[in-house]
């Protein structure tokens, strides 16, 4: 499905991302797992066209779509919950979903969809109205996840979701992860939340230093030691 | 005394109405594109000029010419933003430079125009004889006297007409939905699917049109002339800031507030000195409140 290779990317002359070569197959979750500063953000924007690719493709259900703007990214099919959420915090919560659903295409939809939403996310439907930059840090969560399921992604992609959320939220966001993976989208999340991501991924990959230094199953990096002494501390 | 003041006051609201509706258009083109539009000004002088053809050469009034004009300014508006702004944000982009280079476009592009039409036109002060130039309210209140010419009072309204109309655009509407995301989260808005550089254009023609409409209440009773863009386009940066960055209110309040310490100024100074008084009342403003009277940190 996403197919990414020997992707390099960074800012001005900086490079940040050297050449990273990714996969993500229909209806997996893949894990992406790293330090601070590993390059994760980096190669996230620079997949979804916030900043330029310098050198690599990046495939899209056979199609190319490297370097387009990230509106057109959106169009074919991979939305992205971005660090820190990035609400519209001056709208209400349904004009947020309803801006994750404004293409032509997406728009037909927009009112099942938001129906949809309302029923995975009860709690949204309560605060329809509200300014969402009124919203608790886990309705924010809520309203970004809502709003980039909108349209109906074949591949959402997470930066950081758990950022900032109260551990019971973090276990109720994992379980959303799970439902989304459930009804056929394809789940490529960054976290800092190592281990509990990745005993839900199917593959995972662990960037330092703007590289892959090692991949495999999800089950498999929990094991290994060299892993466990870096991120989990055990 | 009292008297003279009360009418520096009426003149001044008026006037500040005036004001207003010029800087509108800017307001919102700086809180949604966060462009700083130094050809603002020479685009409403270039609209009077429009007006001043279409009145000397066809007899057609500027309040009729506005659905003239106002749609080609609509287009002038896209395409600046479209052809010299967008190419230079997203030359831009993915960079950790200042964008010194945007301001820098619109101020080019201010000047070419203004001197493009000095050019043309010569600096003569010309004026478009309407019959709303030539005919009066007059309000008798015992002694007092007070006397204006109807333009003024309609452009003064105009100031109401074109807010509301630009805020029922961006709060009411599909495409203003898409405005108030691309202002309030340009990152966020391009990830949901939102064209960013499309909004922009659209948001940089709404702004343009605005100006448009009020630069033909403008031309019913002041003069056209390749210079009035630099004198009016200033004075909207004052008043853009002054009532709060992409507030549309704000922009009202902004050039009433103006308008009324201009004129009521020069009942106890001179007229230059009162300009003056604008220009200290915009620094102290930007010293105990940056975002302006009414702005909500430069959104629309």
């Amino acid at each position: 499905m996403l197919d990414v290779k020997e992707l390099r990317a960074g800012y001005g002359d900086i490079e940040i991302v050297h050449g990273i070569s990714l996969k993500v197959l229909d209806n997996q979750i893949v894990a992406i797992v790293g330090a601070n500063g590993a390059g994760k953000s980096t190669f996230i924007k620079a997949l979804m066209g916030m900043i330029p690719v310098k050198k690599g493709t990046v495939t899209f259900d056979g199609q190319d779509i490297t370097s387009l703007d990230t509106n057109k990214i959106c169009d074919h099919g991979i939305t992205l919950i971005p660090e820190g959420r990035q609400l519209f915090p001056q709208m209400t919560v349904e004009e947020n979903l309803d801006i994750g659903a404004c293409t032509p295409t997406t728009r037909k939809d927009r009112d099942r969809k938001k129906e949809e939403m309302f029923e995975l996310l009860p709690r949204l439907r309560e605060r329809a109205k509200q300014m969402a930059g009124t919203l608790s840090g886990g309705e924010q969560q809520m309203v970004a996840t809502a709003r980039a399921l909108m349209s109906s992604p074949k591949l959402l992609v997470m930066d950081e979701p758990s950022w900032g959320l109260a551990p019971i939220l973090v276990t109720e966001l994992f379980q959303t992860i799970e439902t989304v993976r459930s009804e056929g989208t394809a789940v490529l999340i960054i976290e800092q939340n190592v281990a509990t991501t990745l005993s839900i991924a199917d593959w995972g990959y662990v960037f330092e230093n703007g590289n892959v230094t090692m991949e495999g199953a999800g089950s498999e990096l929990l094991c290994d030691e060299g892993l466990k002494k870096a991120f989990l501390g055990i | 005394m009292l008297d003279s003041v009360l009418l520096a006051l009426i003149y001044g609201i008026l006037q500040g109405g005036a004001y207003g509706a010029i800087a509108l258009g800017l307001s919102v083109i700086f809180g949604v594109t966060r462009v700083t539009n130094f050809a603002h000004g020479a685009m409403l002088m270039l609209s009077t000029f429009l007006y001043y053809e279409l009145f000397t050469r066809f007899g057609i009034d500027p309040y009729i010419g506005i659905l003239l004009v106002t749609p080609v300014l609509y287009l002038l508006g896209m395409a600046t933003q479209k052809f010299l702004i967008t190419p230079l944000l997203k030359k831009e982009r993915g960079t950790t430079q200042d964008p010194a280079s945007l301001l820098l476009i619109t101020l080019g592009l201010g000047y070419a125009i203004s001197n493009l039409f000095m050019m043309i036109y010569g600096s003569d002060y010309k004026t478009i004889p309407t019959a709303a130039s030539r005919s009066y309210l007059t309000v008798e209140i015992g002694d007092f006297l007070f006397t204006t010419q109807w333009s003024r009072v309609i452009a003064f309204l105009a100031a109401f007409i074109i807010g509301f109309a630009l805020w029922f655009i961006i709060n009411k509407t599909e495409l203003g939905k898409k405005i108030r995301a691309v202002s309030q989260n340009r990152d966020a808005a391009a990830i949901c699917g939102v064209d960013v550089y499309k909004t922009y254009a659209v948001a940089f023609g709404l702004g343009i049109a605005a100006v448009a409409v009020a630069g033909a209440c403008l031309s019913e009773y002041y003069f056209v002339q390749p210079q009035v863009g630099t004198l009016f386009g200033t004075k909207s940066f004052l008043i853009v800031v002054l009532g709060g960055l992409g507030s549309i209110p704000g922009a009202i309040l902004g050039g009433l507030i103006f308008g009324i310490v201009e004129s009521v100024g020069a009942q106890f100074i001179t007229s230059s000195a009162s300009s003056m008084l604008t220009f200290i009342l915009f620094m102290i403003m930007l010293f105990i409140r940056p975002s302006g009277l009414l702005g909500k940190g430069g959104k629309v």
